[in-house]
């Protein structure tokens, strides 16, 4: 539901490395338990990137998925389409295996002309 | 084409106040607790109560977050309770910089302050605001599923309380699955019930105690 702060928050620090040339791609890598709606910000990215050096440029995701474990048998997999968290394999009960709430920018691409 | 390699963390602005603001509170000597939670999930009346068990043996103090109005400052004043308001004029969460200006408002020092945060169990997980202990607030009302369905804000908070148990039998609620969903989520399970008789909420209170002494022997 902050995904205009997001945007805006990657807006600044794209501007801060556009070197005042336009912006291709922006590069993010996302959790899935960071919150955040990808459809939602590349809305909210459209607008506030408007009239900007990022405008007309790419939000490239990368999106890092939630991993359960099983507290019994120790395997691994992922949380989606395991909303019970309990282990596919052994029936036993699982615990979060990573953070993924990762937001943050990877890296920006610019054009190498000035301003076009 | 030029690629630049930035690895920015797109809220590290919030994070850098939050970590100015554990500073001032250590400094002030305040044990700070961000309590969220739902809308009417009974964070104020958690609050009041905890306020009402804690305040005679510490100064305690309360910064009140909401979207609009100050209704629940009023209530807690009208308990006789020290409030703070931060209105986010349809802000989805509390920014450390909100509260740092509610803290210092308060003027306190050497006591407990609690953060009532919006009533949302999904954005409030992301924003640090500098708190000692967070508490997740879920009802009977609410269904036990929630910590299944609201994994990053049950897994940021220290503490989970699940109030309204006077309700359960109407309710139906499913404990031992409520549970389980704490202990896939929560790094350490650990949660508390609560009524609406204030004296439900005393072992949370001394569990605060607890931990503010080993906060401030840690500082
Ligand atoms: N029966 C019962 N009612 C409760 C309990 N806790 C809160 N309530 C009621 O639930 C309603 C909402 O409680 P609040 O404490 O205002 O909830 P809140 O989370 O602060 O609500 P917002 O600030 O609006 O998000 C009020 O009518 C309370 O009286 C409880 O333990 N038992
Ligand atoms: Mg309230
Ligand atoms: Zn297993």
């Amino acid at each position: 539901m902050h995904e205009m702060t997001v945007a805006a928050g990657i807006l600044s620090a794209a501007l801060g490395a556009s070197r005042g040339k336009k912006i291709r791609t922006v590069a993010l890598v996302v959790g899935e338990l960071a919150g955040i709606e990808e459809e939602c910000l590349g809305l909210c990215w459209e607008a506030v990137s408007e009239d900007t050096l990022c405008s007309d440029s790419r939000l490239d995701i990368r999106y890092v998925p939630a991993e359960l474990v099983c507290r019994d048998c120790g395997r691994k997999f992922p949380l989606r389409e395991n909303r019970m968290l309990l282990c596919p394999f052994c029936g036993g009960e699982a615990r979060l295996a990573n953070r993924a709430d990762e937001l943050y920018i990877a890296s920006v691409e610019t054009y190498d002309k000035t301003n076009t | 084409m030029t690629k630049q390699i930035l690895k920015k963390d797109i809220l590290g602005e919030n994070t850098l106040r939050a970590e100015e603001n554990r500073r001032m509170f250590a400094d002030a000597g305040l044990f700070v607790v961000n309590v969220c939670g739902g809308p009417g999930a009974g964070k104020t009346t958690l609050i009041s109560s905890l306020c009402s068990l804690l305040g005679p043996a510490v100064p305690v103090g309360v910064v009140e977050g909401d979207v609009a109005l100050d209704i629940d400052t009023e209530r807690l004043r009208d308990a006789g309770i020290k409030a703070v308001q931060i209105n986010t004029m349809g802000g989805c969460h509390l920014t450390a910089l909100q509260v740092c200006r509610g803290v210092s408002d308060l003027g306190m020092e050497n006591g407990i302050v609690f953060i009532e945060n919006i009533g949302n169990l999904v954005c409030p997980a992301s924003f640090d605001l500098g708190e000692a202990c967070r508490i997740v607030v879920t009802g009977v009302p609410e269904g036990a599923d929630k910590p299944y369905k609201y994994i990053t804000m049950f897994r940021s908070a220290h503490i989970a309380v699940l109030s309204k148990n006077d309700l359960s039998g109407a309710f139906g609620f499913d404990t031992e699955y409520f549970e389980r969903g704490l202990r896939a989520v929560m790094p350490v399970c650990e949660w508390y019930k609560t009524s609406r008789d204030a004296a439900t909420a005393k072992p949370l209170a001394d569990r605060l105690l607890g931990a503010r002494a080993e906060w401030s022997a840690g500082e």
